[in-house]
């Protein structure tokens, strides 16, 4: 092949089945994100002139903005409350199902159902479930001769429910990347741990657990990322009354990317301050993918 | 060989067209404008105003109020063959910053705008409207009633938009619960027995006792600090200064005792939980603007029919709630002579007013159509036979006062809501903490330096 045809095949074709993506990605990420930047360092509220204001807005982040603040501190409290728990309940679900001879497939549809429904869906049930005065969680208490708890209207409990909510969500979903990665686990393995007398319970911690565990880094890192842009969630949970507090309940679940919604397009729209906001985020975002990336590669070179 | 040469571009074409076919800016339209501001065909759209092809001009409206605009379209465009309006279903927490994001973006505004009263004041800022009273307009601010005709006016005197119906609001109760706990289910007597916003915690206190703790004067803290702000006609802001303790105080210790008193119930206002409360037989009072008497009491009790009354609050007359209808300076001619076209015949002549009374019980704010007191009076057999319109058109209209609007009303009302949730969900929750806590929001959520918040 001449140097020609194969600048061709190395060059122009790629080229050209590549640009289509690029192009997109320019005008369509790309120009976005550094506009946002740019505007970043501006006073605008989307009508009339963008005033320059340098680092202003960045200062006012992490110097006044308590609301900016205490959306972080929610949002790292959701996640802790959700992910963990969702994130082991899948490892757990996911071991019983592999060894499970029968229904298997109905018990992982099952699982996964969660993942798969509309968060609209979810948001009404959990409200209709977790209603002070009429929810069925309350009634159930009641039924035991316990007093009903305000779950939606108390700042102590709305948290909660909302990391309930995400353990309902995710396990499943967590359960099958698991129950992938158990699967590729060689059955050699555990026939060798079996003859060597170990007991289930120890070939699960002692072989299960070790092996899965770049799955394990993938969920971690994915959660973190999914878990710092969150806004499904708690909007919809708190969006389906007429007076839809933002926030919920003394803004306790108020996370960073509902935050950086109501600042840049709520009543009184702060472009320019929103997108410090989610230039801010971008960067928390990139800080905490890259270590996970870090300790992801680190494990694997080990 | 070369068969599949031209085979490969074609499809790599394709690939690109097809990943860029999504990506036409609406903005081409605009393009097409000729210097006069009429649009020619070029736009690639049918039927568009000015086309010279065609008699029928085609104007856009956004809008949440499905129950207002389906009825009264429908009824104009079949009297206004030669005018079609194209609608775009946007939600009431959406639009505002659906409109922001049309101007940042230079993307086409509708022709008409629906401009929610809590944000006038935002409206205004965004100049990007009609003045009515100026040709070919020419609407006499006059017209309207007093308490409303300057909602909608700048500063400068220009009025952005005209209000699609008044919104006198008054309170609603259970005649059966009234008779029970009051003796009398007479909205003349009720007015005079709770004729002071203590009288409330009075009687709710003896409704407690004689119910044995099941009946409720009302069913949300939401809905009572909402009567309660919209009905003080304090300014929320005076030049740079924002009034929010001296607004906001009354109405966060009123609630804070009815709480303490049993007086309200704990249901979230506006919740489905709470909007079946008004079939149910617990709670007696309901804050209630005009519209709500079809959204809420009609929707949520059919079967009540005949047990409604409604009385005068304690307060006296408010508004509450409302928006008006604008049409945008970025519009072509032909565009806004059809807009005008519309809102002339929903707002100012009989045949559109009609079509609002009939279909969907919205009364105009055009004072002329009160003359004939058949207008808005008439027997109610859902409140058992009261004039609830002679009583909400006129005996409250009348007395209502409006404050001035302010950009921060939205944000404020966002964190009367906050307040009212923690003073309800929390029995520590004092007056003195809920303005503290009032005033830090403020403090966060206002972003200019040079407005004093006190």
């Amino acid at each position: 092949m001449n140097s020609k045809a194969n600048k061709k095949y190395t060059v122009m074709w790629p080229t050209i089945f590549i640009a289509p993506f690029v192009i997109c990605f320019l005008i369509f990420n790309l120009y976005p994100i550094l506009y946002s930047f740019y505007l970043s360092f501006t006073d605008w509220s989307g009508v009339g002139e963008k005033v320059f204001v340098g680092w202003g807005n960045y200062v006012r982040i992490f110097t006044k903005d308590k609301t900016f603040i205490k959306s972080l501190w929610n949002t790292l409290y959701i996640m802790i409350l959700g992910f963990p728990v969702s994130i082991f309940l899948g490892l757990i679900i996911a071991a019983f199902l592999s060894n499970l001879k029968k229904f298997r497939n109905f018990f992982q549809t099952i699982n996964f159902l969660p993942y798969i429904t509309t968060p609209v869906a979810i948001g009404l049930v959990f409200t209709f479930l977790f209603d002070w005065n009429t929810g069925v969680i309350n009634r159930i208490i009641e039924a035991f001769g316990g007093e009903g708890v305000n779950w939606l209207g108390n700042a102590k409990f709305a948290p909660l429910v909302i990391g309930f909510m995400i353990i309902w969500k995710c396990t499943g979903y967590y359960m099958a990347l698991y129950l992938a990665g158990i699967t590729s686990i060689s059955e050699d393995i555990y026939e060798a741990a079996k003859v060597d007398g170990a007991s289930t319970i120890k070939t699960f911690f002692k072989i299960t657990v070790p092996l899965l565990r770049p799955i394990t880094v993938f969920i971690v890192l994915t959660s973190v990322i999914y878990a710092l842009q969150l806004f499904d969630e708690p909007n919809l949970m708190f969006n389906v009354s007429t007076t839809s507090i933002i926030g919920g309940p003394d803004r306790s679940c108020l996370t960073m990317v509902w935050n950086f919604y109501d600042v840049a397009f709520g009543s009184t729209a702060r472009l320019g301050y929103g997108s410090a906001i989610a230039t801010t985020l971008f960067i928390i975002i990139v800080i905490i993918s890259l270590i996970g990336m870090k300790f992801m590669n680190g494990k694997e070179e080990n | 060989m070369k068969l599949r040469k031209i085979l490969t571009w074609g499809l790599a074409s394709m690939l690109a067209a097809t990943s860029l076919a999504g990506c036409g800016n609406s903005s081409s339209n605009a393009d097409a404008k000729t210097p006069t501001g009429q649009e020619s065909n070029a736009g690639g759209q049918q039927n568009t105003s000015g086309d010279a092809g065609s008699d029928v001009t085609t104007i856009t409206y956004w809008g949440w109020d499905t129950n207002w605009y389906e009825p009264m379209i429908k009824a104009f465009e079949k009297d206004h063959p030669n005018i079609k309006i194209e609608v775009t279903n946007v939600a009431y927490s959406d639009y505002f910053t659906k409109i922001q994001q049309a101007i940042a973006s230079g993307s086409e505004l509708p022709t008409m705008v629906q401009q929610s009263c809590t944000l006038i004041a935002n409206y205004k800022e965004l100049g990007v409207f009609e003045d009515l009273t100026q040709a070919p307009y020419n609407v006499d601010p006059n017209k309207f009633f007093d308490f409303i005709k300057d909602r909608a006016m700048t500063e400068d005197g220009k009025l952005i938009g005209i209000e699609q119906s008044v919104s006198p609001s008054a309170i609603a109760y259970k005649r059966d619960l009234a008779k029970e706990y009051f003796g009398t289910d007479d909205p003349n007597e009720l007015a005079k027995i709770l004729s002071t916003p203590e009288d409330y915690i009075k009687y709710g206190k003896e409704v407690q006792e004689k119910s044995g703790g099941k009946t409720y004067l009302f069913h949300s803290g939401g809905a009572v600090a909402e009567w309660l702000y919209f009905a003080d006609s304090t300014d929320l802001q005076n030049g740079k200064t924002l009034n929010f303790t001296k607004k906001m105080t009354p109405v966060m210790d009123l609630l804070v005792q009815m709480r303490d008193n049993k007086v309200v119930d704990t249901f979230e206002n506006g919740t489905p939980q709470a909007n079946a409360t008004y079939a149910g037989d617990s709670h007696i009072f309901y804050p209630c603007p005009n519209w709500a008497i079809t959204y809420y009491i009609k929707a949520n009790d059919p079967d009540g029919s005949g047990n409604w009354g409604l009385m005068m609050p304690a307060t006296g007359g408010y508004s509450h709630g409302g928006c008006s209808i604008g049409i945008t300076n970025t519009s072509t001619d032909a565009e806004k002579a059809a807009a005008w076209e519309f809102m002339n015949w929903a707002f100012l002549t009989q045949d559109g007013v009609d079509v609002a009374k009939s279909e969907v019980e919205y009364y105009v704010p055009t004072k002329e159509f009160y003359e004939d007191a058949s207008y808005a009076s008439g027997e109610d057999p859902f409140f058992a036979g009261q004039d609830i319109g002679g009583f909400l058109y006129g005996e409250i209209a009348g007395s209502i006062q409006l404050p001035t609007p302010s950009i921060y009303d939205q944000t404020v009302i966002d964190i009367r809501d906050l307040l009212a949730t923690a003073i309800m969900s929390d029995g520590s929750m004092t007056v003195e903490k809920a303005i503290e806590k009032g005033l830090e929001e403020c403090q966060n959520r206002i972003m200019d330096d040079s407005i004093v918040i006190e």
